[in-house]
């Protein structure tokens, strides 16, 4: 067994949860930062007049102005308020970002789901999931970047073709990820012992398995919102997607358009506006996924070792003869809050 | 009188964690000369390991604290040297075996690589190619009978002393074959027969026993003034646990080398110790010669230990065990930490921690080896049940 | 123990075999993709056309889809991949640029290995506290960053800024050698002749360091975690017994456990790198597929290539799979344990 193991006081989850949080700071920033990225996208859509002051087409006797309280990201040559178009963007990115790893996350996962847990070979389940293994495969088998593309030629431009093109580039991932974590868990003692209980199989995916899955699952969605979101950029930035200037802006698009036309080298806080836009939205959600998968991993949880040093022993102080009940005892299993690994056993 | 080996002063080891802080190791002291054999003893979680590792600064500082005491290897306070030169005391000075032979064998390499290595490290720092520990004219070799050992090893060694750098040269072009007579030589004195056949296997190619073979080779061909096992045999099959005990103890014989044993088993201590410290909640608890500590113990817990321990078959009843369970080391309780499961427990057990004294009251507390208990009610432990 | 040579030739050898359907695969995705919509594709993909270069499109693509795909497939394997709408063979073309972009993600893989591989160590043996957290700030950053933005980050103001050239492999359109391997530091070297030498490597530096910043996540977070994974082990505690130095401990023993899923991971998204060479190769006017690709594509409002898009999602896909293949193979070299046979 491993060397002490501590006991943890009777918190709810929630109580973790912040102090965890708040141990590992990087993703505690990250969580603010979604934070308030969510509740601005949230203002902007349901009152945009609260913070943006212009149109996004809106053009402006100030020209190529730099930033200044007026405009604070500054203007571009025809007068047109960067600030208003990268925060008009914000809620369009980020629905984008959801709705596309939203969607490929329930096509993937569920198919994930079956190929992982009804895959006994020479049944009908069997067959379903060679097949869809063999699909994702070859899915899997183009750069996403590329296949999105290739797809979006094909349907069209504009923002919905884009967003069904990614989408379709996008479910092989959670298929395999799914399906990776079902095997993992499906023959773990305890399912085995459900199963041995008479639980049905069904039962057995919805209950046990899927509750396993969720955890590493949705890690990789919040990692995943921003790699979505900087694949839509690029294609915006390509040139596919999203028109700009145009009264939905977007990010990629509005970085494209200043590049190409040149005035760039010139106003610098044209490019640099949506650029850090972009860049804060996605290290945000970086940071959270990161961090959240740090926090789930329970081999990686010793980071949370903070250093205070005790020097002495407690004072001998009289406690009550209760001290006993509180030790781990059979009738009481408490789950450890930290298990710290030596390695060895003691 | 010979100095000992390791002389542990009142050792005080400490985890930090988010949660809080948690003591693991309080006031152990403990002393090996050389050509003993010295067990500890005692039930998971009670710090045995911790303090195995502690003596060679193993255990990784951020979160584990030393947080008071002394560990006087030949002379030299290994609490007070810097991290960096703690490399140098290591291999030649101090060597350690493991208890999971599965993972204390790099699994890249292969066996005659691994041996070698350790090897290697030895001729480097014999020839003072590399800085040693090694204290004195007197190379500390386990093949002659003890010299008397020289306080203050040199961790002040130049690197290159004269000649050196012919013998360095000649080092390197030592072949493998050279190297390769040793090893063979260590995996015979470990008793594996046709050592040539596993040289170039790698460590998941062969049993438990061999790996653990291998692993006691490795740390002996360092020529350790001190060794330390930490529970050597407790991953290993019954039958295989017989054929390395037998194999530890006749090397046991042969090498001349402290040793510190430790494990949670105590027909395995009998064997193999000559004296044993029982360890509870941190603590030392008791500490004597093997026999008499066996035959007599002198502390309420050894006592339930050793009754806890099965002899003979029984044919129905519930198996003795000791009540309550171990407690929480970051609230370890007032005074004598067993006091909430002791049958002898007085309002005094509570107070300070009894100090750990011989059970001879008129013998000189400082007499190494003696018969020591901590509880004040030593001398009646013998007439509980 | 199934790990002599001849082993090796069967390990590689099953592997080599399992490629083929997955290529299969992958060639005939791409003709369903790329032929999804079969009317008013032509108008589709040649907007600003004239009539004839249409009624070509059409006649082209308005045979039955089995007599299309039939010869599709035998163009591709025999060299024939198509042209763009100014006549200019695909293949050629491609095969002209394919080792610029070769050179650039060797280069920023050489990078991610020898900068990212050494972060993640520092992570794992300071996890938890200071060194941790600027390391994941650091590789965190490079993920989020867009490769367009990394690009056009570099390209507009740190390459003017450090006087490093953003544009083209070297100063002059032509070099004054002849181009043997179209690697430009390689034939520069090779011509022997050093101010382009330098000058090609100064070309390379911006592209390749924008590429491997981007990616550099992969290889120190991987490390980072496999480190991890491979410290608390015992054989760590035998090595520092032994009296190694941390630095021996850390690379010689712990590091060779823990590469063995770095690089396999590596392989992996080597192939994936090839699309961040699409925007990188745009913005640096670096004269690889990357750039071919971005034209082909319709990017920036060129006229697109049919053939030459296809010919290119297929080329990348092709490199994903051989990325994987020499992942797989990597890890059955460097880890003992695993049986050739």
């Amino acid at each position: 067994m491993a060397a002490p193991i501590l006991v943890a006081k009777k918190d709810g989850p929630l109580s973790v949860f912040w102090r965890v949080l708040r141990a590992n700071p990087l993703s505690f920033i990250g969580f603010l930062m979604v934070a308030i990225l969510g509740v601005t996208a949230l203002i902007v859509v349901v009152d945009p007049n609260l913070i943006i002051p212009y149109g996004p087409l809106q053009q402006t006797v100030a020209r190529n102005a730099s930033p200044s309280l007026q405009h604070p990201f500054g203007t571009d040559n025809l007068g047109r308020d960067i600030y208003s178009n990268v925060m008009l963007a914000l809620p369009l990115d980020l629905g984008i970002g959801f709705a596309i790893a939203g969607s490929a996350l329930l096509i993937g996962g569920t198919l994930g789901l079956i190929a992982g847990f009804y895959n006994t070979p020479g049944t009908i389940g069997g067959w379903t999931s060679v097949s869809i293994m063999r699909v994702t495969d070859i899915f899997l088998s183009f750069p996403s970047l590329i296949l999105a593309l290739a797809l979006t030629r094909v349907l069209g431009l504009g923002v919905g073709p884009t967003v069904l093109a990614i989408t379709i580039t996008w479910w092989p991932f959670y298929v395999r990820l799914v399906r990776g974590e079902v095997l993992a868990v499906k023959h773990l003692p305890y399912v085995n012992a459900a199963r041995a209980a008479g639980v049905t199989e069904n039962r057995i995916l919805l209950r046990h398995v899927l509750r396993n899955v969720l955890e590493p699952t949705i890690v990789y969605f919040t990692l995943d919102i921003g790699t979505v979101l900087v694949t839509y950029s690029t294609i915006g930035f390509i040139g596919v997607a999203s028109k700009y200037p145009g009264p939905n802006p977007e990010w990629g698009a509005m970085l494209a358009f200043y590049q190409q036309t040149g005035s760039s080298n010139v106003y610098p806080w044209l490019v640099i506006a949506p650029g850090a836009a972009i860049f804060v939205t996605v290290l945000a959600f970086s940071l959270l996924g990161d961090g959240l998968r740090d926090i789930l991993d329970p081999r990686t949880r010793r980071a949370f070792v903070r250093g205070t040093i005790a020097h002495e022993p407690p004072p001998e102080a009289p406690a009550p003869l209760a001290v006993a009940s509180e030790a781990v005892t059979d009738s009481n299993p408490v789950a450890p809050v930290g298990i710290i690994d030596t390695g060895t056993r003691s | 009188m010979t100095e000992p080996v390791i002389d542990v002063q009142h050792l005080s080891i400490t985890y930090t964690v988010g949660a809080g802080t948690f003591y693991a190791v309080s006031d152990v002291s403990l002393q090996i000369y050389p050509g003993q054999v010295v067990g500890i003893v005692g039930e998971t979680g009670c710090g045995k390991s911790t303090l195995a590792q502690a003596i060679p600064r193993l255990l990784p500082e951020p979160p584990a604290t030393i947080g008071g005491g002394e560990i006087i290897f030949r002379g030299t306070d290994l609490v007070k040297v810097p991290k960096r030169q703690l490399p140098m005391v290591r291999g030649t000075g101090i060597g350690m075996i493991f208890q999971e032979p599965l993972n204390s064998l790099n699994p890249a390499y292969r066996v005659f690589d691994q041996i070698a290595e350790s090897i290697r490290i030895r001729h480097y720092r014999d020839m003072g190619w590399v800085k040693s520990f090694q204290g004195g004219d007197v190379p500390f070799d386990y093949s002659k009978p003890a010299a008397p050992i020289t306080v203050g090893g040199s961790l002040t060694k130049s690197i290159i002393p004269d000649g050196a750098v012919e013998e360095a040269a000649r080092d390197r072009l030592r072949t493998r074959s050279e190297f390769r007579d040793e090893v063979l030589e260590y995996l015979r004195l470990v008793r594996i027969n046709d050592p040539e056949t596993i040289l170039n296997l790698y460590p998941h190619e062969l049993s438990g026993g061999m790996r653990q073979r291998i692993m006691i080779a490795m740390a002996l061909s360092e020529k350790p003034s001190l060794l330390i096992a930490d529970e050597p045999t407790s991953a290993l099959d019954v039958t295989i646990q017989a054929q390395v005990l037998t194999l530890m103890k006749e090397l046991i014989e042969e090498v001349d080398a402290a040793i510190l044993f430790i494990s949670h088993d105590l027909g395995v201590i009998a064997e193999t110790a000559d004296e044993i410290g029982v360890m509870y909640a941190g603590r030392i608890v008791e500490y004597g010669p093997v026999a008499e500590v066996f035959r007599s113990p002198r502390h309420p817990y050894t006592k339930a230990l050793l009754k806890a321990a099965p002899s003979k078959y029984k044919s129905e009843g519930p198996l003795d065990s000791i009540a309550g369970s171990v407690p929480n080391l970051s609230r370890p309780p007032p005074g004598c930490r067993f006091n909430p499961r002791c049958p002898l427990v007085k309002d005094i057990c509570r107070g300070e921690h009894p100090p750990l004294a011989p059970i001879d009251k008129t013998a000189n507390p400082d007499t190494p080896g003696i018969h020591r208990s901590a509880c004040y009610f030593a001398d009646e432990v013998p007439g509980l049940p | 123990m199934g790990r002599s040579l001849s082993d090796l030739f069967i390990f590689v050898g099953k592997r080599l075999l399992q490629l083929i359907p997955v290529l299969l695969g992958v060639i005939v995705l791409t003709f369903i993709v790329s032929h999804l919509r079969l009317t008013g594709l032509c108008n589709e993909w040649y907007p600003h056309a004239g009539a004839t270069t249409i009624a070509n499109c059409e006649a082209k693509y308005g045979a039955p889809l089995t007599t299309q795909f039939w010869q599709y497939f035998t163009g591709l394997l025999g060299g024939n991949w198509g042209a763009s709408v100014t006549g200019v063979q695909v293949y050629p073309a491609m095969a002209a640029d394919l080792p610029a972009t070769v050179e650039l993600v060797l280069a920023a893989l050489f990078l991610m290995v020898v900068i990212g591989i050494p972060l993640g160590v520092i992570a794992a043996q300071y996890s938890g506290r200071l060194g941790d957290h600027l390391v994941r700030i650091f590789y965190l950053s490079g993920w989020a960053t867009p490769t367009y933005l990394g690009a056009v980050i570099a390209a507009v103001f740190v390459g003017p800024a450090l006087g490093l050239p953003t544009s083209g492999e070297y100063s002059t359109p032509t070099p004054p050698f002849t181009q043997y391997t179209h690697m430009s530091v390689i034939d520069a070297a090779l011509a022997l002749n050093l101010p382009y030498t330098v000058d090609a490597v100064d070309h390379l530096i911006l592209p390749a360091v924008v590429l491997a910043f981007i990616n550099m996540g992969i290889a120190t977070r991987m490390t980072r975690a496999s480190m991890l994974e491979v410290l608390p082990l015992d054989y760590v505690k035998s090595a520092r017994m032994k009296g190694l130095g941390e630095f021996w401990v850390m690379y010689k023993h712990a590091l060779r456990n823990a590469l063995i899923t770095t690089t396999t991971v590596l392989g992996i998204t080597a192939g994936g790198l090839l699309a961040g060479t699409v925007v990188i190769e745009e913005v640096f006017d670096w004269p690889g597929i990357g750039q071919y690709a971005f034209t082909a594509i319709g990017g920036n409002g060129s006229t697109p290539n049919f053939d030459g898009a296809i010919a290119v999602v297929i080329i990348f896909a092709i490199a994903v799979v051989v990325a994987n293949l020499v992942a797989d193979i990597l890890y059955g070299l460097l880890d003992p344990r695993v049986d050739w046979r």
